[in-house]
């Protein structure tokens, strides 16, 4: 589903090159649920980005349901995520302008869709995070676990086999966090999408499938759960 | 069936589903992006107020210069034959050692000589404005009225409107009738508002005619056309006589076609050049060395009048400079300036593109989302503009040499303010969208913009 071979990623400026990733290596298999932690700057969120393709990797390559992601123009690389891949951010990232309906339709924008079929689509997204009611509201009206609730309706509407989180639960009390790791786990278990999520808490990481540890841009541990 | 041909067919079918999906695509789109505009405007009202006041103000400006020039340069009453008309004004007499004479022609010159030329389908003539001011007393009221003694080919050229009458005929020319056609105003200031005065004498200083036609007034501006008092050129008291070419009268050239006008030209300058001159006085008689006329374009004219003393080629050309000098000025200055505040406007949103781009969006849909807002912006101010542009145009009416101009906004002045709003938006928002639709996903999401 997700391969990463030989992925590195430096950052050149003038006078320093730092290396953000440093030869990773890593295999999520179709319907895998797994966390990554490290600490602060130790190349997490880059590592997601190049899985996201919304970075490229210095070198190495990516593979995404068997599609090596090399040479692809903008072009592609928008239509790849667009049909592709779910995205969560840690803050939340809702366009304050639009009300949640619409802020939760904007990857099937970017389709040929009817306005109709968005709709419905939309709605069935946010009855899946329990906000059917929210629809006409904007994020401002909202608390931050609902916003996040919007934030993973937009990455779900429009069906990725890839859903990829970044610190989704880090803005949150225990309580909505866990409210939210819910329906993260859920959408895991029912629908079989795969997720990939950075965070810090390892009690969220505990309830995954597997846990990769980061540091200094390469793996330091990688731990398997039965649950 | 013609062979090959179902593979066609199919294709055709295909086709068509092609340019359909892309319309439902694009309307789609469109309809998103005028909901977003709608969204982002009212998110910052200060900020879309000062961008809405600049471009109105701008596009108001000019189009009230856009009206104005239009007023000038494009055919209006009377003068809708204009573009295939040549003025014969400036006539210049020199003696080879830096004195020269300039003035307009006589009617002998005209007569005999321009009359004669086959390419011109009329040759009309008329004294100059502000030439014969005769006065009329109505009551204790004293008129200052412009006469413009006029052939009868003058009628035919110009397209006035008779509000009750006619023009004087040939036979009127020939037979010195004092007769007269008078102006609406005139009418209304001596015989009345709205009375009936053919039929009636008009009392001047000059003569007494006897009134045949009343015609709707000219702007002041049309200096070929306006007049109080239209009477036939035989009635004047002198000048008739003269055997010179310079004199007092615009000869007016007008061709079947306006594609005649250049033969009509050459025609002209061929005359000139197998003249034998009549010099204007004795003095003049020994020293005559060159004559010239000029038969001028309606830019021409103009360019003359601004550039006084410039031979005909150079002022058209350094009006036409002067005039995209200016327009391009006046379109810079504001252009940047709404570049300046677009740009911070749309840097403003780079989380959102952030999201957009991650979500699937190309750079190209997104460059034409932010040019489209733009252009609904500036669409927005054109309107504005469009009403301001009225209400100035109507405090400028009222001024005494835009005198009966019908200066409002014509389809070609809505036209140019349309293009102009346009060429604004895509300007203005072309730059900054650009930079934005190329921005790196990262920094995006992160808020940074370089």
């Amino acid at each position: 589903m997700i391969s990463l071979q030989n992925v590195e990623k430096v950052y050149q400026t003038t006078s320093i090159e730092t290396v953000a990733l440093d030869g990773i290596n890593l295999e999520v298999q179709q319907g895998e649920f797994l966390s990554i932690m490290g600490p602060s700057g130790c190349g997490k969120s880059t590592l997601l980005n190049i899985m996201g393709l919304l970075d490229e990797p210095s070198a190495g390559d990516v593979i995404l349901n068997g599609s090596k992601i090399t040479g692809y123009s903008n072009k592609q690389l928008a239509r790849f995520r667009n049909q592709n891949i779910g995205f969560i951010f840690q803050s939340y990232h809702l366009i304050n302008d639009l009300k949640v309906i619409d802020n939760v339709e904007l990857p099937l924008l970017y389709r040929n869709m009817s306005r109709k079929e968005r709709y419905d689509l939309s709605v069935e997204a946010l009855t899946k995070v329990g906000l059917k009611n929210r629809i006409d509201h904007f994020p401002n009206q909202l608390s931050g676990g609902q916003r996040q609730r919007v934030a993973i309706a937009r990455a779900i509407v429009g069906k990725p086999t890839i859903i990829l989180a970044d610190e989704p639960t880090g803005n949150l009390d225990s309580r909505m966090g866990n409210e939210i790791m819910d329906i993260l786990l859920k959408l895991n278990e029912e629908e079989g999408t795969t997720i990939v999520m950075v965070t810090h808490d390892e009690s969220m990481a505990l309830k995954t499938h597997r846990l990769a540890r980061l540091f200094d841009g390469t793996w330091v541990e990688e731990k398997a759960f039965q649950h | 069936m013609v062979p090959g041909s179902k593979k066609r067919l199919f294709n055709t079918k295909s086709f068509d589903q092609f340019i359909l999906t892309q319309f439902i695509i694009s309307s789609i789109m469109i309809r998103n992006y005028i909901k977003l505009t709608w969204k982002v405007l009212g998110r910052n009202k200060f900020f879309t107020f000062i961008s809405l006041f600049g471009i109105s103000l701008t596009i108001g400006i000019l189009l009230v210069v856009a009206s104005l020039f239009d007023n000038m340069v494009n055919p209006s009453y009377p003068e809708e034959n204009r573009a295939r008309s040549l003025h014969l004004m400036n006539l210049k007499l020199e003696d080879g050692q830096g004195a020269s004479w300039i003035d307009d022609a006589t009617p002998y010159f005209i007569n005999d000589f321009v009359s004669k030329l086959e390419t011109p389908e009329a040759v009309g003539m008329v004294s100059k404005p502000e030439k014969h001011i005769c006065l009329s007393f109505v009551g204790n009221n004293k008129l200052k009225l412009d006469l413009r003694y006029a052939n009868q080919a003058f009628w035919d050229i110009y397209t006035f409107d008779f509000i009750e009458g006619g023009p004087f005929q040939q036979s009127n020319v020939d037979n010195r009738d004092l007769v007269a056609v008078i102006s609406k105003k005139t009418r209304d200031e001596y015989f009345g508002v709205n009375q009936s005065a053919v039929g009636k004498m008009i009392n001047t200083d000059y003569d007494r005619f006897r009134v045949i036609g009343v015609v709707e007034d000219v702007a002041k501006s049309q200096t070929v056309t306006y007049g109080d008092l239209f009477v036939p050129y035989t009635t004047a008291k002198g000048g008739l006589d003269s055997k010179h070419f310079l004199g007092e009268y615009i000869g007016i050239l007008m061709a079947a076609r306006k594609r005649d006008v250049k033969k009509m030209e050459t025609e002209y300058q061929a005359l000139i050049d197998r003249l034998d001159i009549p010099a204007p006085t004795e003095s003049w008689q020994k020293n005559l060395k060159i004559f010239t006329s000029e038969t001028l374009t309606l830019m021409e004219s103009i360019a003359i009048n601004i550039f006084w003393g410039d031979q005909k080629e150079s002022a058209a050309r350094n009006l036409r400079l002067l005039i995209v000098i200016a327009i391009l000025l006046f379109l810079l200055l504001p252009a940047l300036n709404l570049v300046n505040l677009n740009a911070s406007r749309i840097f403003e949103r780079s989380s959102e593109v952030g999201v957009r781009k991650a979500f699937g969006a190309t750079p190209k849909t997104l460059m034409v989302q932010f040019i489209v807002e733009n252009i609904i912006l500036t669409l927005i101010g054109g309107l504005i503009g469009l009403l301001l542009a009225f209400c100035i145009l109507q405090v400028v009416e009222s001024a005494e040499f835009f005198q009966n101009a019908s200066l409002g906004i014509n389809y070609r002045v809505f036209v140019f303010g349309l293009l102009l709003s346009t060429f604004f938006g895509v300007m203005s928002g072309v730059l900054p969208a650009r930079r934005m639709s190329k921005l790196n996903i990262v920094n995006a999401l992160n808020g940074k913009i370089v």
